[in-house]
């Protein structure tokens, strides 16, 4: 009788360590609904027109009633140019479809496309992966976006 | 570890209490400390009438704990009902008013519980080797020792399962190539990971360099490399090179370089 009591804990014990360890699985691996990050780019683009030079600031925030912004600050040259000054706020609602945000980007200038070529697009599916040290990677299905740093 | 075979039909293990068939005929039979105990007792005394004071006193007593005579004729008869269960019957007769009688084949496996000389065995047990109760008293010690590591163990998988499960991710996602100084250098996408590593290693080496990347600081760099092929059929290869500082809160720095092959 003892010996199926003291069974009878070890599966108890064994089933909440268990339920815990699947919990704290599950939590590390779901995708906080607010999400911010930031980051530096620096970029070389060899164009037809030149070959140019940006160096901007990122700071995207999505937030829990699918919208977002993306807030860029920096500039642009061609060799032997003046800097071409680069700031604004595009405003975005996204969903999610499994791993990826499907962002639906708002109203913005052409300044913008110059900055990257991706914000011309209307529409991202973009995946937000979790690295360590407060790092995330910014990928689209067939290409890597960005690292950036949780803000 | 101490096996003892009863009439050649049954092992004796003293170390967790089971009784297991020779023949497998049977499902093993787990007896409960206090009966394994017991049992052993009996084998110590196989063929000399035991006294129910003598075994209340070495079962019970001994340890500083109280039994009755009604308590002891339950754990006979749960022990008898063992051994019938393996096919060994009547090994134990009740001595009227005295006690109790056990008596079958016994073949020790163990040296160390290796049957004593028949004179001692016939003297009382007060003058039994001290060995047999040690021993019992470690098995029990044993099992506790290992319920308290299976607990520390159940715990620390408790504490580290992020940490555990945080490190095969990262594993699963990045590849690390090598160290400047602090800065650790990973690959981690599966396209850049097949590329050609002396090239890979070298175009990281030329970007970092020209990044002027502050290494003397512990940071994770991570690299990124394509190859497109537009319409027309030129040929652009992108690379990215993110340096991320672990300390602070400084935002990882991009270089993103596109050049188009001539």
């Amino acid at each position: 009788m003892k010996n199926k009591m003291n069974s009878n804990l070890l599966i108890f014990l064994f089933l909440i360590i268990l339920a815990f360890v699947v919990y704290s699985v599950w939590q590390r691996g779901v995708q906080a609904p607010v999400f911010t990050c930031r980051a530096h780019i620096v970029s070389e683009v060899a164009t037809k027109t030149c070959d140019k030079t940006s160096v901007f600031d990122i700071f995207l925030s999505i937030n829990e009633k699918d919208k977002g912004y993306i807030l860029i600050s920096g500039n642009y040259s061609c060799p032997n140019a003046e800097p071409t000054p680069v700031e604004g706020v595009i405003d975005f609602t996204y969903s999610k479809e499994g791993d990826y945000y499907s962002i639906y980007m708002g109203g913005r200038g052409d300044k913008f496309s110059d900055v990257s070529s991706v914000l011309k697009y209307g529409n991202l599916k973009m995946k937000i992966t979790n690295l360590d040290h407060g790092v995330y990677m910014l990928s689209l299905p067939n290409d890597i976006l960005m690292m950036c740093t949780k803000a | 570890m101490g096996q003892i075979i009863i009439n050649g039909l049954v092992r004796f293990n003293t170390l967790d209490g089971t009784l297991l068939s020779l023949d497998n005929s049977m499902d093993m039979v787990t007896l409960n400390h206090v009966n394994s105990d017991l049992l052993l007792l009996l084998i110590k005394h196989n063929g000399v009438p035991l006294s129910r004071e003598t075994i209340l006193n070495e079962l019970w007593e001994k340890r500083g704990l109280s039994s009755s005579s009604n308590n002891l004729n339950s754990y006979i008869s749960l022990l008898r009902k063992a051994l019938v269960r393996c096919g060994c019957e009547g090994l134990i007769s009740t001595i009227p008013k005295y006690g109790f009688l056990f008596e079958a084949e016994i073949v020790f496996d163990d040296a160390a519980l290796s049957p004593q000389p028949k004179k001692v065995e016939s003297e009382t047990l007060a003058h039994l080797p001290g060995n047999k109760i040690i021993n019992s008293v470690t098995h029990s010690f044993g099992r506790g020792k290992l319920k308290i590591v299976l607990a520390m163990l159940a715990l620390l998988l408790m504490v580290f399962s992020p940490d555990i499960y945080d490190y095969l991710r990262l594993k699963s996602i990045r590849t690390k190539l090598f160290n400047i100084e602090q800065c650790q250098f990973y690959l981690a996408d599966e396209k850049t990971k097949r590329q050609d590593t002396t090239s890979t290693v070298n175009t990281i080496k030329s970007m970092a360099e020209k990044a002027n990347m502050d290494c003397k600081h512990t940071a994770n760099v991570y690299f990124f490399s394509d190859t497109y092929r537009d319409a027309s059929g030129r040929v652009s290869r992108e690379n990215l090179l993110a340096y991320c500082p672990y300390t602070g809160n400084a935002a990882c720095e991009n270089f993103f370089k596109v050049e188009y092959e001539k």
